[in-house]
């Protein structure tokens, strides 16, 4: 066991990560300059405590900016000054834990969700939610050959009705209570933000990749209903029969082609 | 020993330069020696850093270059790192890996940083257990690097030249000399470069990084953000004297400029070997 090269380590981590800084650290942990200086080696030009202190903002500005990168519209609607001070608190709430600074913000939409920023703004966790998925679904999902329309035109209908339909992985759905898809669209054009009211019934968002690019569009109710169904490996068939029960027969099937068509288009079905 | 190939003058692969590169019409592709990548940017399940590095490895030698592996960390190894890791490298055929000779993860915490070890003997031989464990893993001997550092440890016992060669020697690793951390270093520690270039085992190193810095008044920082400075070009021509040809890249992270201006200093560091090696011929 190494067991001083531990002590240290402590020592080190501990004042690093000390939400105000080292100096407050070291006061915390009841300690004084001169433990610092008997492990750091100070000198004219900077003290054992400012060395640390390097340390310390690079951790910290390095994990902000990467926080930045992955939730530009959240940093958009906060400003920059409210979103470093939500950084400083999620960090120390939620300290990395992946090797990957992929993962350093996974939790940023669940913390959001219970802080007091979403007093003022409750559909922020919402926001967040959904530049989180964008993001996972960018690498996060195997890539798949997809179905075309050629082959699903070159399909008789008997075929089609008994063909088990399969979801591409990278693709996920996200349940949100306010209109998300729409404020998203306001951020994008640079409108500025309406204050949102929560939807009387929650929304669906689908999000996925097509190539290498990420898209995300909000489903209607029938799309929302047969989801799961598709998920579970219902062939196409009982996907027409289940809505035929909501609309009757003839426009059931041309909302079942519909759909099909869409999905197909927008490279949802793996082939 | 060296088993590590030479591949010449390479540069970093970053985002900026995916279209430059890998986008380009393939019969028109830059001409580049190599490329390094960072090995956590390309462990993922699949979308464009994949695709972009299965089209860059078409065309060039690829080198994974890690962050996360936290050799000197008290904390356990990262198995699931390790194996991520290890699978990329089966898929890739990378000509070597590396990482860094420094701690970045404490009760499971990540840093996302590169933090400085003391140079004991403690240290030494948490080091070589933990890299005798990965090159076990990973099936092959890789190379550590040197990390710019703005701290030393009073316990320190030795340089840190003196330490990396220690290193390389018991764990029978490589070493990736990192020329601009070394002007880093010294600069902010106030010890001389030329005795940690012509300190470390030449026949131990498989690779030479160099990058720019920035200048802080009290200190040196390493941002990788700058064209190499002449300190460093004069640190790199002794380390060429030193260890002969060795790949060598440049690394730039910030403030990225044109592929172009890049190529260009990994051109640079081509003509400062071959006039280094005419000279000592």
């Amino acid at each position: 066991m190494s067991a001083e090269l531990a002590r240290i380590q402590r020592r080190f981590y501990e004042l690093i990560v000390a939400p105000e800084g080292v100096r407050a650290g070291v006061a915390a942990l009841g300690l004084g300059s001169r433990e610092v200086e008997e492990m750091i080696t100070g000198d004219a030009r900077l003290s054992a405590v400012e060395r640390l202190d390097l340390y310390a903002h690079m951790y910290f500005f390095r994990l902000r900016d990467i926080l930045v990168t992955d939730y530009p519209k959240v940093v958009t609607v906060l400003g920059d000054e409210r979103f470093h001070n939500l950084c400083v608190d999620y960090l120390h709430a939620c300290p990395p834990r992946s090797a990957s600074v992929r993962e350093l913000g996974d939790q940023l939409p669940g913390f959001l969700s219970k802080n007091a920023l979403a007093k003022e703004r409750p559909w922020l966790a919402d926001l967040a939610r959904l530049e989180r998925a964008r993001l996972e679904i960018f690498d996060g999902f195997a890539d798949a050959q997809t179905t075309t329309l050629e082959t699903v035109r070159s399909i008789s209908p008997e075929e089609l009705a008994t063909l088990p339909l399969k979801w591409i992985p990278a693709r996920m759905v996200i349940e949100c209570d306010y209109d998300i898809a729409a404020l998203w669209r306001e951020l994008e054009d640079g409108r500025s933000i309406v204050d949102r009211r929560p939807l009387r019934e929650t929304r669906a968002i689908q999000v996925w990749r097509q190539g290498v690019s990420v898209y995300h569009r909000t489903l209607d109710d029938d799309e929302r209903d047969v989801l799961p169904r598709i998920g579970r490996g219902e062939p196409f068939g009982l996907v027409c029969e289940h809505l035929a029960a909501l609309h009757g027969d003839e426009a059931a099937a041309r909302r079942a082609f519909e759909l099909l068509a869409r999905w197909v288009v927008d490279g949802l079905l793996a082939g | 020993m060296n088993d590590f190939p030479y591949l010449g003058h390479g540069i970093g692969l970053r985002p900026t330069h995916y279209q430059a590169i890998v986008d380009s019409d393939p019969l028109t592709r830059p001409r580049i020696d190599w490329l390094e990548v960072i090995s956590e940017n390309f462990m993922v399940a699949g979308g464009n850093p994949r695709r972009v590095l299965r089209a860059a490895r078409e065309d060039y030698p690829i080198v994974l270059h890690g962050v996360s592996l936290s050799l000197g960390s008290v904390d356990p190894l990262d198995s699931n790192y390790l194996d991520r890791l290890a699978a990329l490298a089966r898929e890739i055929e990378p000509a070597w890996v590396s990482d860094h000779v420094c701690w970045s993860s404490f009760g499971g915490h990540r840093a996302h940083d590169l933090w400085p070890l003391p140079y004991t003997e403690e240290a030494l031989a948490h080091l070589v257990e933990r890299i005798a464990a990965v090159q076990e893993r990973l099936g092959r001997r890789i190379l550590v690097e040197n990390v710019s550092s703005y701290l030393t440890y009073t316990s320190s016992t030795m340089s840190e030249w003196e330490f990396l060669s220690e290193l390389a020697q018991r764990a029978d690793c490589g070493l990736l000399l990192d020329v601009n951390n070394v002007f880093v270093s010294a600069h902010n520690h106030g010890f001389n470069p030329m005795d940690f270039i012509r300190g470390v085992p030449g026949e131990r190193v498989g690779q030479i990084h160099l990058a720019g810095h920035s200048e802080k008044g009290t200190h040196l920082l390493d941002t990788h953000d700058h064209p190499v400075i002449e300190g460093v070009w004069a640190l790199y021509r002794e380390a060429v004297r030193r260890c002969g040809k060795v790949s060598t890249l440049i690394e730039w992270d910030d403030h990225i400029p044109p592929l172009e201006t890049v190529l260009g200093e990994a051109a640079r560091a081509a003509a400062e070997e071959r006039k280094v090696l005419d000279d000592v011929r």
